[in-house]
C-alpha cells in the first residue's frame, strides 16, 4: 500500500504498525510527523531507541533494567539489604521510588501469573528470588504485586515457593485500602473489608 | 440528548485484558445476552470507582451502553465477589478453569441463562469445597450438556447398546462411553474405570446438592480428570491453559516439597446413578 512513497516511510510506517494499539493509519499519521520534525528531534528519537537496544541490561540481583549489572539500587551501601520487595515490573520500582518511603533492595518479576494468556510460574523470575532468599542476608519481604487476581495469585505462589526453603522469614503484603481521592461509596466489598481489618490507631 | 441505549445486565468477568492508557476489555457472561465483549474506561487508575468491581470471577450488575464496537461499561456493582476464591491458589486455579471452560465452550451473544446459573453457582461452591476437583468435574460435564456435547454415559456411543457398570471404555472422538464389543473401533478408547463411570453418570444426572457430597479416592480423582480432559481437548481441539496450570502447581508443590491438595480422602463413597 505504500508503493507511492520512499522505501525508507514505508519501512518506518510498517514498524510503527507493529507497535500495541496502533493501526496502519496512526502508524501513517506518526511516520509523517517524523518526516515534518526538525531533524535534530528525529536524531534524538533513532539515538533513543538505539538505547535501549544496546545500552539495557537486567540487573543480574534484582533483574530490574539498568543501565550497569548490579544497578544503582543494589549497588548503593546506604540501601537495608535485609528488606526486599517483590514487584510485577520495572515501572513499580519506579512508583515506589517516587515515595522515598523505601530504603531496601527489590525483585522484579517480570508480569504476573495468568494463566489464560499462558503465563505460568516458570515464566517469571521467582526461581531466582528463592536462590537470593537462600544466599542474602534477608529479614523481611514485601509482596507488593498489584492487588488483582493475577498479582494475588502469584503473591501467594512466591509465598510458597520461599516458605519451602525458609520457614522464619518474615513475608508481609503491602496493605490494601482506600485510595486517596477515592469514594465510600464506590468501594467494592474485598477493599473496604481489608480497609476495615487493617485500620490504624490515630494519634 | 443524544439517544443513549443503556442496557441492564448481571454478568461474571471471565478474563480481561489491559487497553490503552488506562482501559481494560472485559470478557463478560452476562445472565441475559450471553458472552460479549465490553470496554471499561479507566479501570486501571487506582481511584476508579469499578476496578474493584471488575475483578475476574466477579459476580456484577452492570449498566451497559452500545459503543461503536464494544459495550462500554458505565456503571459497576458487585453482586457476589467470591473472596476465598482469591485468597487460596488452587482455588483460584480452578476459577480459572471455570472460566476458561466457559469462554471456550460458549459462543458470542448466544444467550444462555442456563450456563450463568451453573458459572455462578459453581464458582460459589468453589469458595467452600473441600474437594475443588469435584466442583470442576461437576461443572464440565454439565457444562457440556447445555453446550450441546453432552457425553453419552448410558447407552454405548457407537451402538446404542444399553451399558452395564463395568467394563465399557470412553471414546472422546465417538461423543462418550462405548460397550465392551465397541471399545476397540475407535483409536483413542480409553479405560473406563468403574467408580469413574458411575460418578460421572452421577455427576450427569444428579444436582450439585447430591453430587458435591461425594467423596472420591485420589485415584478416582485423577482418572475423572483424565477423561473430561481428554473429552474437552478432542472438542476444543486444544489444551487448556487452566489445566496446564493446575499441573504446573502440583508440579512445583511436589519439588518444594510442599504438600499438594490434602489427599486425605478416603475411599470412594459408593454412588448409585440410575439412567436418566
Amino acid at each position: 500500500m505504500t508503493t507511492s512513497l520512499p522505501a525508507a516511510v514505508g519501512r518506518l510506517i510498517d514498524e510503527f504498525s507493529r507497535l500495541p494499539g496502533i493501526g496502519p493509519k496512526t502508524a501513517s499519521r506518526l511516520a509523517f510527523y517524523l518526516l515534518r520534525m526538525p531533524p535534530a528531534q528525529a536524531r534524538a528519537l533513532s539515538e533513543a531507541l538505539r538505547g535501549i537496544t544496546e545500552g539495557i541490561v537486567h540487573c543480574a540481583r534484582c533483574h530490574n533494567l539498568a543501565e550497569s549489572s548490579p544497578c544503582p539500587v543494589c549497588a548503593d551501601p546506604g540501601r537495608d539489604a535485609g528488606l526486599v520487595c517483590v514487584v510485577e515490573e520495572p515501572l513499580d520500582v519506579q512508583a515506589l521510588e517516587r515515595t522515598h518511603e523505601y530504603r531496601g533492595l527489590y525483585h522484579v518479576l517480570h508480569g504476573a501469573i495468568s494463566p489464560v494468556d499462558r503465563i505460568g510460574p516458570a515464566d517469571l523470575r521467582i526461581g531466582e528470588l528463592v536462590s537470593r532468599v537462600r544466599v542474602e542476608p534477608i529479614r523481611e519481604l514485601i509482596l507488593a504485586t498489584n492487588p488483582s487476581l493475577e498479582g494475588d495469585a502469584t503473591a501467594m505462589y512466591v509465598e510458597r515457593a520461599v516458605r519451602a526453603v525458609n520457614t522464619d522469614l518474615r513475608i508481609t503484603r503491602l496493605a490494601r485500602g482506600l485510595p486517596m481521592g477515592g469514594d465510600i461509596e464506590y468501594a467494592d466489598e474485598q477493599t473496604l473489608a481489608r480497609a476495615m481489618k487493617g485500620r490504624s490507631e490515630r494519634g | 440528548m443524544s439517544r443513549v441505549h443503556l442496557q441492564r445486565s448481571e454478568a461474571v468477568v471471565l478474563r480481561r485484558h489491559d487497553y490503552g492508557e488506562a482501559d481494560r476489555i472485559l470478557t463478560l457472561f452476562t445472565r441475559e445476552r450471553g458472552k460479549l465483549h465490553a470496554i471499561a474506561k479507566g479501570v486501571r487508575r487506582i481511584a476508579s470507582r469499578k476496578s474493584g468491581h471488575l475483578e475476574l470471577f466477579t459476580r456484577c450488575r452492570l449498566l451497559l451502553a452500545r459503543g461503536r464496537n464494544l459495550e462500554v461499561v458505565t456503571q459497576a456493582e458487585t453482586v457476589d465477589a467470591y473472596g476465598p476464591l482469591r485468597e487460596d491458589l488452587v482455588r483460584t486455579a480452578y476459577a480459572y478453569h471455570l472460566a476458561e471452560l466457559t469462554d471456550r465452550l460458549t459462543a458470542d451473544e448466544n444467550p444462555s441463562p442456563g450456563v450463568f446459573d451453573l458459572l455462578t453457582a459453581m464458582l460459589g461452591a468453589l469458595t467452600v469445597a473441600e474437594e475443588p476437583s469435584l466442583v470442576a468435574r461437576y461443572f464440565e460435564v454439565r457444562l457440556l450438556g447445555l453446550a450441546g456435547y453432552r457425553p453419552q454415559l448410558f447407552h454405548c456411543a457407537l451402538c446404542q447398546q444399553l451399558l452395564a457398570e463395568e467394563g465399557n471404555a470412553f471414546s472422546p472422538s465417538g461423543g462418550g462411553a462405548l460397550c465392551p464389543d465397541c471399545a476397540g473401533r475407535p483409536g483413542d478408547a480409553l479405560h473406563l474405570d468403574g467408580t469413574a463411570f458411575r460418578v460421572l453418570r452421577f455427576l450427569q444426572t444428579r444436582d450439585w446438592s447430591d453430587a458435591g457430597a461425594l467423596r472420591l479416592s485420589p485415584a478416582t480423582r485423577g482418572a475423572l480428570e483424565r477423561l473430561t480432559g481428554a473429552y474437552i481437548e478432542q472438542i476444543l481441539e486444544r489444551d487448556l491453559s487452566s489445566m496446564g496450570f493446575l499441573r504446573s502447581l502440583r508440579s512445583a508443590a511436589a519439588s518444594l516439597g510442599l504438600a499438594a491438595a490434602p489427599d486425605t480422602a478416603p475411599a470412594d463413597r459408593p454412588v448409585a446413578a440410575e439412567p436418566a
